[in-house]
């Protein structure tokens, strides 16, 4: 259905309401070979325009991963209840187990992004491999299932990895329209460990619907990408789709919240915007 | 869904036969589909171009496209102009007068490279062309692939040569563009960007506060994209909802007006 009270809501430039609106893929500050005209707390300000309630936070971006996530944990702290953070992971760096663990237990993080960048650089550019550089992976793969930690992944996850361990949820950044032709998303979609998020800078209506008709909406999370591209805009993909209203809530909020079990009260969701 | 306040205007649209996997419903009556869209979501005008008319500049897409919206309210066609020394195309002031007599007050450019996407401006065997859309101040849409174009001497050059033509910039994604961009803005006031590929959060109100409300302009890449992505961003962006309006639709629908309208 691509009429509803959620379009209409957009449209005419309310905060989204009715319903938890959690962004799965945002970024903390900025990346350096990149131009942002907002980040950090500035985020706040524009998920509060667009109704967002909770942004997924990473630290990926920055140059000591580590402290990347020591950054995510102080944003959290600073907006309580508006931040879930997850963890950021780069075998060139550190110990990943242990930093998880250190994610997970001191600084209450919920998830774990992964990214093939942490092994660029500029003068090593696309020539480090974080698959090559660790014997751990398997082992985070397997804690992140015991602490019930979704992984949100660009790169670095293989579809070995799906099949390995199917006890760890994994949630492929960019997927919805991220999988090319119908046979590989069957292919995909067979594995009940995956989930995909939706943010990407080419998103086709066709494609995503086609992708949502394969996995459903219970699988499918909504992700801005933020500061790299704007909350309002990457609504759009969603709001346009040819379906029901409530697979909408699901995608934008209803699954997140599910998958990381976050304790949203349901009073405050529905007075956004009043 | 009624017509938006803002009074959207869809710069950047495509319509027809293309490489792009398009289900059946947006190859068979391409505007059709574009008008269904338009009033779902209450775009008010647009603005398409054939995309075989682009892909094939030896055909009759731009002919077709013109005689299949005369008379559709709120469809403005874009003719795909390419070089004519291969015979390709006809000759500048030939195509001048071919617009003029069909109301088409907009172009975009036919350039080398892949997909309809530049490498190069290829100024050379372009400058006929520029010249006849300059003297007519007739905005040109030109598509971009990549950093290395966007960063070339050529579009500097292009903007200096003809300040009277209205350059609107459309390219697939803002990653690290902005540092050549708003180096170009500061020097040329010829300089629009569509909203089809800038999707940086807080993207359009820096555009606004450092060069006004003048430079964006919606564009949606339909039907690649579904123009709600660039409506919502407009929509919510965080400038005065006069400058909205400008962005959404005004900013081109001056440009449209004064096409042709100061020199024969």
């Amino acid at each position: 259905m691509k009429t509803g009270e959620l379009l209409s809501q957009a449209l005419a430039g309310r905060p989204l309401s009715g319903g938890p609106l959690i962004d799965f893929h945002v970024h903390l500050e900025r990346w350096g070979q990149l131009h942002y005209p907002l980040a950090d707390d500035g985020l706040i300000a524009k998920m509060d325009r667009v109704g967002v309630d909770v942004a997924c936070v990473n630290g990926v971006l920055h140059l000591v991963t580590s402290e990347g996530n020591d950054a995510v944990a102080s944003f959290m702290k600073r907006h309580p209840g508006r931040v879930v953070g997850f963890a950021a992971l780069n075998p060139f760096q550190h110990g990943m187990v242990d930093e998880l663990k250190r994610c997970a237990e001191q600084l209450g993080f919920r998830g774990i992004k992964l990214h093939t960048m942490v092994g660029q650089d500029h003068r090593l550019r696309w020539s480090c491999n974080p698959r090559e550089a660790s014997a751990e992976w398997g082992a985070v793969f397997d804690l992140a299932a015991e602490l019930r930690m979704p992984i949100l992944y660009h790169g670095v996850v293989t579809e070995d990895d799906l099949r390995r361990h199917p006890a760890t949820t994994f949630v492929m950044a960019h997927g919805l329209c991220g999988i090319n032709g119908e046979p590989a998303k069957r292919r995909f979609a067979a594995y009940p460990n995956l989930r995909l998020e939706t943010c990407l800078t080419q998103n086709t209506l066709w494609e995503a619907e086609e992708t949502v008709r394969i996995f459903g909406a219970r699988r499918i999370l909504w992700g801005s990408d933020a500061p790299l591209s704007d909350f309002a805009h990457r609504l759009g993909i969603v709001l346009d789709l040819d379906m029901t209203e409530e697979d909408k809530r699901a995608i934008l909020g209803g699954n997140a919240r599910e998958l990381l079990a976050l304790d949203l009260p349901d009073q405050r969701l529905g007075r956004k915007g009043d | 869904m009624p017509e938006h306040r803002l009074g959207f205007l869809d710069a950047d649209c495509w319509v027809g036969q293309s490489r792009m996997p398009l289900p059946e419903r947006l190859r068979g009556d391409a505007l059709r589909g574009l008008l269904e869209t338009m009033k779902r979501l209450g775009i008010a005008e647009a603005c398409p171009t054939s995309s075989s008319a682009a892909m094939q500049p030896a055909g009759d897409g731009n002919r077709r496209l013109a005689a299949e919206t005369a008379g559709l309210q709120g469809l403005h066609p874009v003719w795909a102009l390419a070089a004519h020394h291969t015979g390709e195309a006809a000759r500048p002031e030939e195509i001048a007068r071919e617009m003029k007599n069909a109301g088409v007050r907009m172009a975009r450019a036919v350039l080398g490279g892949c997909e309809g996407y530049f490498g190069s401006l290829q100024l050379l065997p372009m400058e006929g062309l520029l010249d006849v859309l300059a003297a007519g101040r007739v905005p040109l849409i030109l598509d971009f692939c990549d950093r290395e174009a966007l960063a070339s001497r050529e579009l500097p050059e292009l903007l200096g040569a003809w300040p009277e033509l209205p350059v609107i910039l459309s390219f697939p994604k803002t990653q690290s563009e902005e540092r050549v961009l708003y180096c170009l803005l500061e020097r040329y006031g010829n300089l629009r960007i569509s909203l089809r590929g800038y999707q940086v959060l807080g993207g359009i109100e820096e555009l606004v506060r450092l060069f006004g409300a003048g430079v964006p302009v919606f564009g949606s890449n339909y039907p690649q994209f579904t123009p709600l992505q660039g409506m919502l961003q407009v929509i919510y962006s965080e400038i005065s909802e006069a400058d909205k309006k400008r962005v959404a639709g005004d900013n081109l629908r001056d440009l449209l007006r004064a096409a042709w309208s100061l020199r024969p």
